[in-house]
């Protein structure tokens, strides 16, 4: 189910009618949804971004989906870059202020995985943009004629998910 | 392409009202779960929760039902709150901090029943972060632990098997052999340095000196002549004080070294001391020692009192922190790895859990003479002290009483504001009703009735020192177990019978009975001393009826302590000696020599110099 829900993440993201910079845009944003623990006060504002932002939001769904499972494989890593940050001395300053600030605390920073993650998904952030954009440029030169042709991709798009997807994309015209 | 997208901001207005919604919705529920979890965590037992409203814009709590488990007694409640009314500092809840300016307690009760057990099943127990489970697993095993001499005379008019004390057990011969080794080593490395340090030389050549210059006529040096003389008793002074500084650096390392033997020499008194009472213990002839004879009377029931103390005090320090570094625990429980959680405290700024100001007043019911009004007052209560900068003081005193007593009063101050702990608890109950005590050791179970008691409690750092009094005029005596066995022939010398029935005869007309427990020493496994005027009136009967016998056995006992220990104290203590009369001795000597030198050439210096000795011959 989490393969064919995968694929048609896909599929509707890069068929969508934004252009290969708003499908990227989407996906490394929607990647942070994955990487970092879910709830927690930065994704609430990251999705708000990304609604307000004109970003594919099924690239949003599909970095998000991609992005769970490469969370969960490198939470052990999370945690050993966010350890190292957060004991770092040189930065206990910042992080002090930040704990004693106002709403801040909300987002967890102070937590080892949440702030290793975070971090994470900030360096992967243009790589994983640049990367997706070129992706999705090279997909729609070469691949999706040949796929529109393929039964699945039929379904997909004769999906009621499908539709909801035309609806929302259809308000920002 | 534009960058917004506004037809967004409803659906995203519609989204945000949702997440108002369902976390108003869940916030009460939440906040009654976090208060159960984390109160399960820290007492290692249930902590029950009937609701909590938050009313956020009034900056209120409300929580209702609150039940804690007591950890000893799991069908029992430590207390019971039916409410409490906390008022809430706003900017602290933003900086995800719960700080109550106030705090008003309704319905405080203790000790009520449960009627579902409150433990925890064991794998939880042992996992609750807290440790609740740990710290208390941890002051059961040390009061188990506890040595309390045993009041058993059966050993009594029998041969006493010395040979089953083992010199291995015998403390005194390890710190002799112990002493022995050092010494040998010591002596050994103090001979070399000493050698090294040898100032034969330096005082061989100044004596020379000395001699050359007794034996020339001054007047036919001449000025130069006069002066390199003068130079030469300058250079070998210069000499002579540098051998004396080394001497004396060596001197000083030495006698601390020596010292500090010579002290471990002089606690094998002690240790032999407690080796007697160990083979006494071992071949079982009963201590007739008042304090001995308390502790086995009484031991076991200020054990009893003393262990939720000490279970109280550690608990608190585990949730306590000291100072204001960063803190490390384990991330929230979730599906993703848990990770560390940091936390960062600044002073001057709100601690993360704050109580400032807490009062309630409760009503113990009946008509004993406990019952009554009740008035407790809590300042100051934190999880971070040293960021608040103030101690938790607490206070709870009578206001009025159905019965009897005149006055309770339980007040105290802990004070982790610094990195040493400072703690002071003390309690007053006058005219109470006090328990009965069963003295197992002697079938007997008295009858405290009315009376007062005293509980002082200090501790700073690691140390604790404690003090549990209890007085009474009027108590009863009722005699346990079946006072017709054995018929009419008289009990056996020793015998179980034989010993309730002296220990009867001498406390049964005791009206006037004073128990005092006192603890110090490490909080984590502090000594324990009793004492009573109980003991001391059981002591002279038994001295009266069984000394010589017990003379008899004690004098056999320490012989054979003697036997095994006399070889190896006196090497120790030659050892000593030799270090008294070998290096320690040489360096007196040689001090001796150097100082005897450097006078010779001080006064050849002042012959030279016409008796002005910091007069430079040009």
């Amino acid at each position: 189910m989490l393969f064919l829900k995968l694929i048609q993440q896909l599929v509707k993201a890069l068929n969508s009618d934004g252009t290969p910079g708003q499908v990227a845009a989407g996906i490394a944003l929607g990647a942070v949804f994955g990487l970092t623990p879910l709830l927690n006060l930065h994704n609430l504002v990251l999705f708000g971004c990304a609604l307000i932002f004109n970003v594919s939001m099924a690239g949003v769904f599909l970095g998000w989906t991609v992005a769970v499972p490469v969370g969960f494989a490198l939470d052990p890593l999370f945690d050993a870059v966010g350890s190292a940050l957060l004991g770092a001395p040189a930065l206990r300053g910042l992080w002090t202020a930040l704990y004693n600030m106002p709403v801040v605390p909300f987002t967890n920073f102070n937590n080892s995985v949440v702030l290793g993650s975070f971090v994470a998904w900030a360096v992967l952030f243009l790589p994983l943009f640049f990367a997706a954009r070129w992706g999705a440029a090279r997909y729609r030169a070469t691949l999706l004629e040949r796929l529109r042709k393929t039964k699945v991709f039929q379904a997909v798009t004769a999906s009621g998910w499908y539709s909801t997807y035309r609806t929302i994309t259809g308000w920002r015209r | 392409m534009k960058l917004f997208r506004w037809k967004a901001i409803v659906p995203l207005g519609l989204f945000v009202l949702v997440v108002v919604l369902a976390w108003t919705l869940c916030v009460d529920r939440l906040i009654r779960l976090g208060i159960e979890a984390g109160g399960t965590a820290a007492v290692g037992a249930k902590v029950d929760l009937k609701s909590a409203r938050l009313h956020l814009f009034q900056a209120s709590l409300v929580l209702r039902g609150l039940a804690v488990t007591n950890p000893r007694e799991p069908m029992t409640n430590l207390f019971e709150v039916d409410e409490l009314n906390v008022d809430l500092h706003l900017r602290a809840l933003l900086e995800k901090k719960f700080v109550a300016e106030t705090v008003a307690v309704r319905g405080l009760r203790f000790g009520t029943a449960r009627t579902v057990s409150g433990a925890l099943p064991a794998k939880k127990a042992a996992a609750a972060p807290g440790g609740g489970a740990a710290v208390q697993a941890d002051v059961e095993d040390w009061a188990h632990r506890v040595k309390l001499p045993s009041l058993d005379l059966q050993g009594l008019g029998k041969a006493v098997n010395v040979a089953g004390v083992s010199p291995d057990s015998l403390h005194t011969l390890a710190q002799a052999r112990a002493i022995a080794a050092k010494g040998d080593s010591l002596q050994a490395s103090l001979s070399r340095r000493v050698a090294a340090a040898d100032p034969r030389p330096v005082v061989d050549s100044a004596r020379a000196l000395a001699a050359r210059l007794g034996s020339t006529d001054l007047r036919r040096l001449g000025l130069a002549g006069a002066r390199d003389a003068a130079n030469s008793v300058r250079n070998e002074l210069n000499q002579v004080k540098a051998a004396r500084d080394r001497l004396t650096a060596l001197q000083h390392d030495a006698t601390a070294q020596v010292d500090s033997l010579r002290q471990q020499v002089a606690a094998l008194d002690r240790a032999r001391s407690e080796d007697y009472a160990y083979a006494r213990r071992l071949v079982q002839i009963p201590s007739l020692d008042p304090r001995d004879i308390s502790a086995a009377l009484f031991g076991p029931a200020a054990l009893q009192r003393l262990v939720p103390t000490l279970l109280w005090t550690r608990l608190a320090d585990r949730h306590v922190a000291t100072g204001v570094a960063p803190q490390k625990k384990a991330g929230p429980k979730r599906a993703r790895m848990a990770g560390t959680t940091f936390a960062f405290p600044k002073l001057h700024r709100y601690p993360t859990l704050l109580v400032e100001f807490a009062e309630g007043s409760f009503e113990l019911g009946g008509r004993t003479t406990m019952a009554g009004q009740y008035l407790g007052r809590v300042t100051g209560a934190t999880t971070e002290p040293a960021v608040y900068g103030k101690p938790l003081t607490f206070l709870a005193g009578r206001e009025g009483a159905v019965a009897g007593p005149r006055h309770i009063e339980v007040q105290g101050s802990l004070d982790h504001t610094g990195t040493v702990p400072h703690d002071v608890v003390s309690a007053d109950l006058a005219g109470v009703r006090l328990p009965t005590v069963d003295l197992g050791a002697a079938s007997a179970r008295m009858d405290l009735r009315t009376g007062s008691v005293n509980i002082a409690l200090a501790r700073t750092g690691d140390s604790v020192r404690g003090r549990w009094l209890v007085r009474s005029d009027s108590v009863g005596w009722i005699r346990l177990g079946d006072t017709a066995a054995g018929g009419t022939a008289a009990p056996a010398l020793g015998s179980r019978a034989w010993l309730d029935a002296l220990v009867w005869h001498a406390v049964s007309s005791l009206r006037n009975v004073e128990v005092e427990a006192s603890i110090s020493g490490l909080l984590a496994s502090p000594s324990v001393d009793v004492s009573s005027n109980v003991g001391g009136q059981v002591a002279t009967a038994l001295r009266q009826a069984v000394s010589a016998e017990v003379g008899k056995a004690e004098a056999q006992v320490k012989g054979r302590v003697d036997s095994l220990v006399d070889q190896q104290v006196g090497a120790a203590r030659g050892k000593l000696a030799a270090l008294d009369g070998g290096p320690l001795k040489s360096l007196t000597d040689d001090q001796g020599q150097l100082n005897a030198a450097e006078s010779q050439l001080q006064q050849k210096l002042r012959s030279l110099t016409g008796g002005i000795p910091g007069l430079r011959l040009p």
